[in-house]
């Protein structure tokens, strides 16, 4: 005669300690992959920044996006703050002119679109001024992330 | 009661976007703290009216937006309606003064403060924002404006002014909005005020005594 199988109780059984274990590993697991996906996300250079220009050549005359920047040897580009103002007038139009849309207000001028922000940066007028140090700040904050964080460059 | 005279110049995308701001959240405020706000907006932003405005004994803080340049700050049409040299200096005396300007900072500042302001907060570069992606840049100035209504001194008022710029730039880079923090960063640290240089008058003003309750 086959044996019955016994009824299922209906308690639910307490989990055995392993598997206790096991379900809080887990649950440290994910909370330390949320942990790293909010820090990979402070830690990401937009994709469009790796594109755009970043900085120039030794030489002075060659622009490289943030890329090249960063994979080339330090010697065989120029500081940040040895740019000299033309350079850094540039560079910023460069970087606007790569940019699909642009768009920003100054209480001083009114709202200025690409075409507009160029017009200023190339004329150095106050404006002008005021966006190029914005433009080497926002550098300075790509750069420095880049290069603190190498996971930051996963976001290319 | 507490008096304050707000000249928004209201006339193009740029200041009518800061006025709007401040209609709906600077100027509230003052009044539920008890301030009688005389506002001079659109048209009624020209230098008769609010240089009458101004000098009445009893006003304690002028705030404002507009077009500015160094030693100007400019009301409807462009039109000045303070100018270095071009003010009597019982429009300045005694007075706090806030503007949301470009450049006011290099030289009319200092000039209201030499005609005895008691302490001036503007920028001495082109204030920038961008209300489509909500920079929080309006938000942050905003911040001068309640706290002098909070009862806080001039020196508290910028920290605490300067907390929100740091605060906006940290939320912007977190998300990943370097530009975004950049430009904040840009309008923080060209924020004027005297604890930046005694030219912009003294750390330990206040416009109101700070209420024991808050």
């Amino acid at each position: 005669m086959p044996k019955r199988k016994p009824a299922r109780s209906t308690k639910r059984k307490k989990p055995a300690a392993n598997q206790k274990r096991a379900r809080s590993s887990k649950r440290r697991k994910s909370a330390a992959k949320k942990k790293r996906s909010r820090a990979s996300q402070a830690e990401r250079v937009p994709p469009r920044q790796w594109r755009l220009p970043a900085g120039f050549k030794a030489d002075g005359t060659t622009m490289v996006t943030l890329q090249d920047l960063l994979s080339l040897p330090e010697q065989e580009t120029k500081r940040l703050d040895d740019l000299t103002e033309t350079e850094q007038a540039d560079l910023t139009a460069e970087r606007l002119r790569n940019l699909e849309k642009f768009s920003i207000t100054l209480v001083g001028v009114g709202v200025l679109n690409k075409e507009d922000a160029i017009r200023e940066v190339k004329a150095h007028t106050s404006a002008g001024k005021t966006l190029v140090e914005i433009e080497k700040r926002t550098l300075e904050m790509v750069i420095g992330t880049a290069r603190a964080h190498p996971r930051a460059r996963g976001g290319r | 009661m507490k008096h304050v005279v707000g000249i928004d110049a209201n006339d193009d995308s740029a200041t009518g976007a800061v006025a709007r701001h401040r209609k709906k959240n600077v100027y509230p405020y003052l009044r539920a703290r008890g301030f009688t706000v005389d506002l001079y907006t659109g048209k009624k932003a020209q230098r008769a009216l609010v240089a009458a405005a101004v000098s009445v004994r009893g006003v304690d803080y002028v705030t404002g937006v507009g077009h500015g340049a160094f030693d100007r700050y400019l009301g409807y049409q462009g039109l000045p309606i303070f100018q270095v040299g071009g003010y009597a200096p019982a429009e300045a005396r005694t007075k706090v003064v806030h503007l949301l300007s470009c450049l006011t900072a290099n030289g009319l500042g200092p000039d209201f403060v030499a005609n005895g302001a008691r302490a001036f907060f503007g920028y001495d570069t082109d204030f920038n924002f961008n209300t489509r992606t909500r920079d929080g840049c309006l938000e942050c100035d905003s911040e001068i404006d309640r706290g002098f209504a909070d009862g806080l001194t001039a020196h508290e008022v910028y920290q605490r002014t300067i907390a929100a710029f740091t605060r906006a730039a940290n939320e912007a880079r977190r998300r990943a909005k370097p530009h975004m923090a950049a430009r904040i960063e840009n309008n923080r640290d060209h924020l004027c005020a005297p604890t930046v240089d005694p030219r912009f008058g003294q750390r330990g003003v206040r416009v109101v005594r700070k209420s024991k309750k808050r």
